[in-house]
């Protein structure tokens, strides 16, 4: 291949695409060994490729880095938890740690520790406010033990406490199976339920809720055991 | 590339060993055989290798005294002097053992033999080049030379004819040649690498 050949069939450019048939490629490398002007130019065409491509590699590069998620910041939003999507389920968390806490460190323990029961025993039909029941706040529950004597066998009966003073129910409870007519009914109460003040209890048969089987009067006060 | 005559001056001087016509074959023919070995072998270890090969044979011939009796053709024996290694290469791969069917293909090191072609300055100037071409032979050259996308497909969309692709690359690289001459001398290849 002479330079004029090479000039005119645009030797260089199609060699650089590589669109010659391996003969043309050969009698082209042949030809530009020798002719001073073609081999400049091939030489400028492959620096020209080799560091254009290594630009758009770079710019592929940065494109990249600029479409990474962003690094958290390091500052903290110290008013983040006051979002309620926080805030609530930080409280409601905050309370049932409370409510267990107290269980484990003040109910529990007090329902675990041994307990004399009251010896007293309240009769029925007191005229005034009743004996004194002396209930330590300490533990969760008290005792009062009442004198039952119906007038004949009920199977069972409804024991309703009531404040003297305006006459509000405080607590109904059942008093279970019973096969006498005569008992001591023995109570432990939720002091809780309880506070100072005066009592009253109805003892009434399960089956027949309009008769009074016996009525008792105490007064609750706190501190020490009666 | 400081363009040089092919005589017998520079011939002997280069078979006596002159440090300035040695820096200036190699750096000129280094560079030529780079781009010719590119096309025919694949591993960059094998282009170095073969050049080294190339260089080594072609002055141990010029120390044999007349090998070479037309120094115009200094060129053409360089390159027929390649076109060997090149054969005893294939030859050689050939008989050495065969890879195996499932051989995960080795590791490409070509960006290795294109680091000698490439300068932060060059860079520069390709960018200065791109900028300074119109919009359509900018996207035909990034597309098809840089991106290496599908010729046909590019030159559709571009509503440009096939064979003027050439055309347009032709000028393209003339305006980087300008540029680039306007940098300087540019450096020179060692038989090992550039300098």
């Amino acid at each position: 291949m002479d330079h004029e050949t090479a000039e005119k069939t645009g030797a260089v450019e199609r060699y650089l695409l590589g669109e010659f048939e391996p003969g043309e490629q050969a009698a082209f490398e042949a030809h530009f060994f020798d002719c001073p002007v073609c081999a400049e130019e091939i030489r400028t065409g492959v620096i020209f490729f080799e560091n254009g491509k290594a630009v758009v590699r770079e710019e592929r590069a940065a494109a990249q880095a600029s479409f990474r998620a962003p690094e958290p910041t390091a500052t903290r939003d110290w008013f983040a938890w006051l979002r309620p999507a926080t805030l609530i389920p930080s409280f409601a968390a905050l309370a049932l740690l409370v409510v267990v806490g107290y269980q484990n460190l003040v109910t529990l323990p007090a329902l675990r520790q041994p307990q004399l029961l009251s010896a007293v025993v309240i009769a029925p039909m007191a005229r005034d406010s009743g004996p004194v029941v002396h209930v330590d706040r300490s533990h969760p529950l008290f005792n009062i033990n009442f004198a039952v004597d119906a007038p004949r066998v009920y199977p069972d009966y409804v024991c309703t406490f009531t404040w003297q003073d305006g006459g509000t129910t405080v607590l109904d409870l059942h008093s279970g199976a019973r096969d006498v007519s005569s008992f001591t009914l023995g109570v432990l109460l939720p002091g809780e339920k309880f506070p100072d003040g005066r009592y009253s209890l109805t003892i009434r048969p399960a089956s027949e809720p309009s008769v009074v089987v016996e009525r008792y009067n105490f007064t609750v006060q706190s501190g020490g055991s009666d | 590339m400081e363009r040089r005559v092919f005589d017998q001056e520079y011939l002997d001087r280069l078979t006596q060993g002159d440090p300035e016509v040695e820096s200036h074959f190699i750096g000129y023919f280094g560079h030529l055989l780079l781009v010719k070995l590119r096309f025919r072998l694949r591993s960059p270890q094998l282009v170095a290798d073969a050049r080294q090969e190339t260089f080594l044979r072609v002055f141990t011939a010029l120390r044999r005294q007349g090998t070479i009796l037309h120094p115009e053709r200094l060129g053409g024996f360089v390159n027929s002097v390649c076109d060997h290694v090149v054969l005893e290469l294939y030859r050689s791969e050939g008989r050495a053992a065969q890879i195996p069917p499932n051989t995960p293909d080795p590791v490409d090191e070509k960006l290795s033999t294109e680091l000698e072609l490439i300068t932060e300055e060059r860079k520069h100037l390709v960018k200065e080049t791109l900028a300074r071409l119109s919009e359509a032979d900018r996207k035909l050259i990034r597309g098809v030379f840089l991106e290496e996308r599908d010729r046909g497909e590019l030159c559709d969309e571009l509503r440009i004819e096939r064979t003027n692709l050439r055309v347009r690359l032709h000028r393209a690289m003339a305006k980087f040649r300008t540029a680039l001459e306007r940098t300087g001398p540019p450096k020179t290849f060692s038989a090992g690498g550039l300098h």
